[in-house]
């Protein structure tokens, strides 16, 4: 390494008020002055071979202890402010080599210049897009259209009933509305009008539904990714200037809530009339539950529970809803009434009711399968190109299948019969089956490599497709049946819920307990789901519960 | 050491941009002559200390320092002042640009525009590449934070779109469609200059974003779309010019010479993106519009065999769409083909007898007629039509239509098959070179056979019912084997693999193994002569022929035949031989097919038939007959007389052992060739069962040897007959098989569903409804099937 | 074979595959084409064009290297060859000018060398200690600095 020698070498007083090119040694103003015409004439006149000369020459002059002293002047002539110094582009990419840490700690705090290379947009955006964090474009762009002075966590938090409200109708919400009046830190009532006059604009109905589109690693790139053309020019616009470091920072804090299990509990009583089996909720802010009285609800999911408004109640099942499933524009349930219903999500009303032999226990579609497993063994397909009405089934599992899980073509079932199996639906053959538990599997999640399952033997297991077997158990995860399990690579964690009441937090390249959430639920936890920021739960309490991680971080729903 | 107070900083700065000013103007006028690496050195030098905002020290020491270390953001301000100032001097340059071309217009401003546009475009690509620290970091990170800024390049372009081209394109776009008109008109000018200027335009639409359909946007809207509008009118005009002057003939010669033309020229100028939406156009203009008049042509051309207008028409439609252009082509070709192919069927003169039962020479006029159609529309396809996959494939339908059904093939009999199987036996056959006379003079006899096989194939191909064909030509296969006529060895394996080739492997297994069998019989032949010791001398000439039951048509006859004692014998010591051979094998005797030579020495003979005597050529059962009377004793009386003996037809019947009808049928052969007298006179006619008969010792004939085994025609006939059953049978069972192993697979099927699979599944054949439905009722009364108790349309599956 | 031109006039003649390893050479000799006039590199003095010189010749042979701009990875600079790293060790000033040269002629792999080398000198030390090893003054005024602090805290968390 460069300079070892000089490492730690800190025989200079610092912060004298010296500028790093003169040398002060208390001489008299007039005799300094002289001094620096002397000099100034030589750098002229001489060229650099004879102004060395020079110097050396004068040096020999010079007693000892001085000369000691003009020797370390010397050698700091010779060291570098690479930061300072340096082009900026290339500074920038001096400290995109240091962690985080690093940066703000010590980097930033050198000096102004320092401080200045390490404080810009540029490089915060670089080190953020780094981390693999993306930003929800349709979410900023928002936020970015509203006037300065509207608490942007508020705004945000409620843009998402505005918008999807205004599928519906916007008269319909007063709720959205007033949580904006609310809060109106020295709004006047134009302002408002005209953000209202924007979301209208911002958000046509049929832009609820379109493809999310993400702030990426160029503007270009994402502009050419965009479905809508209208979309691209708010991109650009001057008023998206997203401030990287702030987000980095929020995003870091996120992610330190969910390790240290910061959170906010937040219980929202008796949503149905009996226990909740299923539910799910999208990036549009819609929760779907299903429950053992009948019916379907649709939900817009605010921060807290008093704020949850109800869009729809959707009926047509005789039995339990057990399973569902929603994308943008289909809802898929499942019921113990033997029968799948598919329903439209503009109108709310049932377009297909597919009959099976038994209770649905579970379901999964894609853009291509549609795919039900069945209290009587069977797990059925369907194509969902022609109105489902291809169908084939699999034949394999000797008793009840409590859960499917699809990832492009390829099935993941999981049984009573304690086995996991892995399935090619195009070839319609069982690939693998994995049998480690042992006594049923009751859930499972799976994202094309990894398979996650939890059991009745009370423990998670942590499967790879890769090595097709288990690679980890958590034996004794929790003190009754895992009821529901959930995990996300990225963010490098499980989530599980079961019969003995509580909700826990692992590890997922370790199987480590991180957190046990307690006091959620008063009785079995029956299904959850997380995205970045939360993890909502339903139980046979008959609540649903939020339990919040970015309670105190405004922009961290924004996060993909 | 070298540090100047900020105050130096705007003058170097303008120092910088002064000098870039200059060097720029040198390269967008003059490229080629300014270039040196010292001068692109100090501007790209220039551009990087503006951009990084470092000087030198002016003595050159070689040290470089930041002059503004308090400025964050001054590699920000430096780098938009230096893209301002690009932008600015371009813009200034562009309507330099601008004002010069206004002197120009025609044919000049297009040669203005070229020469200013090819310069530009190597200026534009050095300049970029001297400014390419600001495209590395400020552009970069502009665009990274998502203002609305492009690379250098794209900024020239851009610039040289907006400042000087959208201000002349009109004028420019004239100027092309000028010289487009002079050209089609017939005059010699410089195409490359539409092809810069095209080629321009797609650089232009080089947007900052987008796809590629953007990218294309500005040649898209301002030239393509213009040139297309230009060109469809220059050419609706000179259609309808045409139309007026001449015939439609005319137009299709006239027109097919401006596609040629202009696909050239497409090629040469416009953007490949471009030139099915140019084609499409034109196209619609010159052909879309008179479709219907174009079609029209093409039946009475068909008629006179036009290949060359054919080939104009049919390139002309082939650029429609399937549907307008060739499809109806089509249909009237495949319609005109069947008529010829009918025509040439009916043109030849044949009885009714023949027609129920053909001869040879039917056959050979009937395939002859299917090839002449064949061979006339296949050159035709080739020549006119570039063996259009579409022409194809109704020619093959019109063939198939008339080789099936025509004047001598009635549907539903398979005569077609037959009747190409007769012509095959006939091609293969010693001694019928009539047929092969067709041949090239000068082929030599196997190329000659070959070539003639091919074309029996090609006819094959359109059969329907080939496992008629297939049992026909196993009769004559076996025939030709059995009594070695056949012309070579060659010829029929060739066939055979002809027929593999077509029909797959499972066609031609049991004619493969009749070969075989050949080989195998005249190898024990061989070695049973050489084992004379062991089984015995054998006193004649004999050739045993084993033939494996399964693979040959023949069954043995239902007589008990009483063979003479000098044959008995060595059948015996074949036997013997064929018993320690293959222990265990039943052997019987097919006496109706064996043939025998006899001499026969008659005591009145003259000549060389006195000397030689007569060698008759005999079935064996006329050979039975005949050697008893050149018995020593037996039934009949007259024994030793110089006459020989007289017997009478029971006694005939008697010392034989075979039927009625068949002695009665050999005495007929007998008499009519006088061989032997009838007691009541003369001829076949006095042939009776109350007659006794003698050896005609005055027999007389022209030729030494005589032969009497020919088959009868009405042999010949019931032979057709027979094997016409015996293909009805086999289908009957075919069908039944189909049906149990859909119904096995099944379980339950409606009716409809069964005859349809039923349909699908049999494939040499089509099998006829009725035989199917008689085929279910069988499948019933036998309980491989029910009727559905519920449903009288449903049958279930009885395992 | 290029010749090269220091800016105080020393020719350096390399092969051609070595030269345009720096996209400024490889630009320029296509759009001018190929002479034996030199060329002059007036940012570069002798010294530092013989080290980027030296560090060209090592690495004429690598394959082009992978554009990760589109990394989900933070960077890294732990990952320098021992060739290179020994390469770098030269006192802070030549190291300076070695950096500006790689970034003035285009040579991406050795500017990131360069990126790397500097970040690692820089790795786990405080404030002070990065002023004191580049000699650099702290200006800062006291409220400034306690403004900073406070703006950092999120980082505290680690």
């Amino acid at each position: 390494m460069a300079d070892l020698s000089d490492e730690g070498f800190d025989d200079w007083p610092v912060g004298s008020g010296r500028t790093g090119g003169t040398w002060d040694l208390a001489l008299a103003a007039d005799e300094q002055h002289a001094m620096e015409v002397l000099a100034q004439t030589l750098r002229v006149t001489a060229n650099p071979l004879g102004r060395t000369q020079l110097a050396v020459l004068l040096l020999g002059q010079v007693p000892a202890d001085l000369l000691k002293t003009a020797v370390i002047h010397l050698r700091q002539l010779l060291r570098r402010d690479f930061v300072g110094m340096l082009p900026m582009e290339v500074a920038t990419n001096i400290l995109e080599y240091l962690p985080v840490q690093d940066i703000v700690r010590s980097a930033s705090l050198v000096s102004r210049r320092w401080r200045a290379v390490a404080t810009q947009a540029c490089l915060w955006r670089r080190l953020f897009l780094r981390r693999g964090w993306r930003v929800d474009a349709d979410r900023w762009a928002f936020y970015s259209s509203l006037p300065r002075g509207i608490c942007p966590a508020r705004v945000m938090l409620d843009s998402s009933v505005l918008r999807v409200s205004n599928a519906l109708s916007l008269a319909s919400t007063p709720n959205g509305i007033s949580a904006l009046l609310e809060h109106p830190p020295a709004t006047p009532r134009q302002t408002l009008d005209s953000v209202l006059g924007e979301i209208s604009k911002s958000y046509m109905p049929q832009r609820v539904l379109k493809q999310r589109q993400f702030i990426s690693s160029s503007s270009s790139e994402a502009s050419s990714r965009s479905s809508s053309p209208t979309s691209s020019p708010q991109l650009r616009s001057p008023a998206l200037a997203i401030d990287w470091r702030m987000l980095y920072a929020e995003y870091e804090r996120l992610e330190g809530n969910w390790r240290l299990g910061r959170c906010r509990v937040d219980r929202w009583e008796s949503a149905h009339a009996e226990s909740i089996y299923c539910l799910q909720f999208d990036q549009h802010n819609r929760l779907f539950s299903g429950s053992r009285d009948t019916t379907v609800k649709v939900w817009h999911l605010a921060d807290s529970a008093s704020q949850i408004t109800q869009l729809a109640t959707l009926r047509g099942h005789t039995g339990s809803v057990l399973t569902l499933q929603a994308d943008d524009a289909v809802l898929v349930t499942g019921s113990s009434d033997a029968t799948v219903c598919v329903w439209d999500l503009c109108t709310y009303t049932r377009t297909h009711c597919l009959h099976h032999a038994d209770a649905v226990l579970s379901l999964r579609f894609n853009t291509k399968w549609l795919v039900t497993a069945c209290k009587d063994r069977l797990v059925r397909v369907w194509r969902r190109d022609n109105s489902y009405k291809d169908m084939f089934e699999l034949h394999g599992h000797d008793v009840a299948v409590n859960a499917v899980h699809l990832y492009g073509d390829m099935l993941v079932s999981a049984s009573g019969d304690r086995s996991i199996k892995v399935w090619d639906l195009e070839r319609r053959t069982c690939v693998l089956t994995l049998a480690d538990h042992v006594r049923g599997v009751a859930c499972i999640d799976f994202d094309g490599r990894f398979i996650v399952s939890g059991s009745s033997d009370r423990s998670i297991r942590i499967w790879s497709l890769d090595s097709r077997r288990c690679e980890r158990t958590i034996h004794n995860a929790h003190s009754d049946l895992v009821r529901t399990v959930m995990f996300n690579r990225t963010m490098d964690i499980i989530v599980s819920g079961s019969y003995d009441e509580s909700i826990k937090i692992w590890r997922f390249s370790t199987g480590a307990l991180l957190h046990k959430i307690k006091n959620v639920h008063t009785s079995r936890v029956f299904k959850l789901i997380f995205d970045r920021s939360r993890i909502v739960s339903c139980s046979h309490d008959r609540s649903i519960s939020i339990i919040d991680f970015a309670a105190n971080l405004p922009h961290a729903r924004m996060l993909v | 050491m070298s540090f100047r107070p900020n105050g130096d900083q705007s003058n170097d700065a303008d120092e910088l941009l002064s000098l870039l000013r200059v060097g720029l103007t040198d390269i967008l006028e003059n490229l080629a002559q300014c270039q040196g690496f010292t001068k692109y050195m100090s501007m790209y030098t220039a551009v990087y200390n503006f951009c990084t905002a470092l000087r030198s020290s002016v003595a050159g020491n070689g040290y470089y320092t930041a002059a503004d270390t308090t400025s964050s953001v001054h590699g920000v301000v430096y780098g938009r002042r230096l893209y301002t100032f690009l932008n600015e001097f371009i813009v200034q340059f562009m309507e330099q640009i601008a004002e010069r071309s206004a002197d120009f217009t025609g044919d000049d401003l297009l040669g203005f525009y070229n020469s200013e546009w090819v310069k530009f475009g190597d200026s534009t690509r050095c300049i970029h590449h001297i400014f390419d620290y600001l495209n590395r970091h400020w552009i970069q990170r502009e665009q990274e934070e998502g203002n609305n800024v492009s690379d250098v390049s794209t900024l020239m372009f851009h610039l040289w779109r907006d400042n000087f081209f959208m201000q002349i394109r009109n004028t420019l776009l004239e100027s092309v469609f000028n010289l487009m008109t002079r050209v089609r008109d017939g005059q010699v000018v410089d195409l490359g200059m539409v092809k810069s200027v095209a080629d321009s335009f797609v650089s232009l639409g080089g947007d900052e974003v987008g796809s590629s359909s953007k990218k294309m946007d500005v040649y898209n809207n301002y030239f393509l779309t213009p040139f297309i509008k230009a060109t469809v009118q220059y050419y609706s005009v000179e259609s309808e010019r045409l139309l007026n002057d001449g015939t439609i003939i005319d137009y299709i010669v006239r027109v097919s010479e401006r596609f040629k033309e202009e696909d050239e020229r497409a090629e040469l100028y416009l953007h490949e993106s471009s030139l099915p939406e140019f084609k499409q156009a034109l196209t619609n203009t010159l052909i879309g519009n008179q479709k219907e008049n174009l079609r029209a042509e093409f039946k009475p051309m068909l008629e006179v065999h036009e290949k060359d207008n054919l080939r104009r028409l049919y390139l002309l439609l082939r650029r429609l769409d399937d549907k307008d252009g060739l499809e109806p082509l089509r249909a009237v070709f495949s319609e005109h083909v069947k008529q010829a192919g009918l025509k040439a069927v009916e043109q030849l003169s044949v009885t009714a007898e023949e027609i129920a039962f053909p001869t040879p020479n039917l056959a050979r006029l009937f395939v002859s007629a299917l090839l002449g159609v064949h061979g006339t529309y296949t050159k035709m396809l080739h020549e006119s039509f570039l063996d259009d996959p579409g022409f194809s494939k109704a020619l093959d339908h019109a063939c198939s239509d008339f080789v099936n059904f025509n004047a001598i093939c009635p549907p539903n009999e398979n005569k077609a098959s037959l009747l190409l199987a007769t012509y095959c036996d006939l091609l293969l056959k010693k001694g019928s070179a009539a047929a092969r006379k067709a041949g090239a003079e000068g082929a030599s006899e196997d190329d000659n056979l070959e070539e003639q096989l091919t074309q029996a194939i090609c006819i094959f191909r359109y059969l329907k019912g080939t496992d008629v064909f297939q049992k026909f030509y196993s009769k004559g296969l076996a025939r030709r084997l059995v009594y070695e006529q056949s012309v070579s060895t060659h010829g029929e394996e060739t066939m055979i693999s002809k027929l593999k080739e077509v029909s797959g492997v499972e066609f031609i297994t049991r004619l493969a193994r009749m070969f075989n069998d050949m080989i195998v019989s005249k190898d024990m032949s061989d070695e049973f002569k050489s084992k004379a010791g062991v089984y015995g001398e054998v006193p004649f000439d004999f050739d045993m022929k084993v033939l494996n039951m399964v693979s040959w048509p023949y069954s043995p006859p239902d007589v008990k035949l009483e063979v003479p004692p000098v044959l008995s014998n060595v059948c015996e010591q074949y036997k013997r031989y064929l018993d320690d051979k293959h222990p265990g094998r039943k052997l019987s005797w097919l006496w109706n097919i064996a043939r025998a030579e006899i001499k026969l020495f008659l005591p009145n003979a003259t000549g060389p038939a006195a000397k030689n005597g007569y060698i008759f050529q005999l079935t064996t059962y006329q050979l039975v007959i005949l050697l008893l009377f050149s018995a020593e004793s037996g039934p009949g009386t007259g024994y030793g007389t110089p006459a020989g003996p007289t017997l009478t037809y029971t006694q005939l019947l008697a010392a034989t052992g075979l039927g009625e009808d068949i002695v009665l049928g050999e005495l007929e052969i007998f008499c009519k060739a006088r061989v032997l007298n009838s007691s009541t006179g003369l001829g076949s006619d006095a042939v009776s069962t109350s007659a006794s008969y003698s050896l005609n010792v005055d027999f007389k004939s022209k030729h030494l040897r005589v032969n009497l085994a020919n088959m009868k025609k009405s042999e010949q006939k019931r032979e057709i007959k027979d094997t016409m059953r015996a293909v009805d049978d086999d289908r009957m069972f075919t069908i039944q098989a189909a049906i149990v192993r859909i119904m096995k697979s099944r379980k339950k099927l409606s009716h409809r569903q069964l005859i349809e699979e039923t349909i699908n599944q049999i494939k040499p054949f089509q099998a006829q409804v009725s035989n199917i439905k008689k085929t279910i009722d069988q499948l019933i009364d036998k309980e491989y099937l029910e009727r559905d108790a519920n449903s009288r349309d449903m049958y279930n599956y009885l395992a | 074979m290029v010749v090269l031109q220091s800016s105080d006039g020393k020719a350096f003649t390399v092969e051609r595959g070595v030269a345009i390893q720096s996209v400024l050479i490889k630009n320029l000799l296509e759009d001018i084409g190929e002479s034996d006039e030199p060329i002059p590199l007036p940012n570069v003095t002798a010294k530092v064009l013989e080290k980027v010189i030296e560090y060209c010749e090592y690495h004429v042979d690598d394959p082009a290297p992978i554009q990760d701009d589109l990394d989900e990875i933070p960077k890294r600079s732990d990952d320098i060859e021992p060739r290179d790293e020994n390469f770098m060790k030269v006192d802070q000033e030549l190291l300076f000018e070695i950096l500006l040269a790689a970034n003035y002629m285009d040579i991406k792999p050795l500017l990131e060398l360069g990126c790397k080398t500097v970040a690692n000198m820089i790795r786990n030390k405080t404030a002070q200690e990065i002023r004191t090893m580049f000699n650099i003054v702290d200006d800062f005024s006291p409220e400034e600095r306690e403004q900073i602090k406070k703006e950092n805290e999120w980082a505290e968390d680690h």
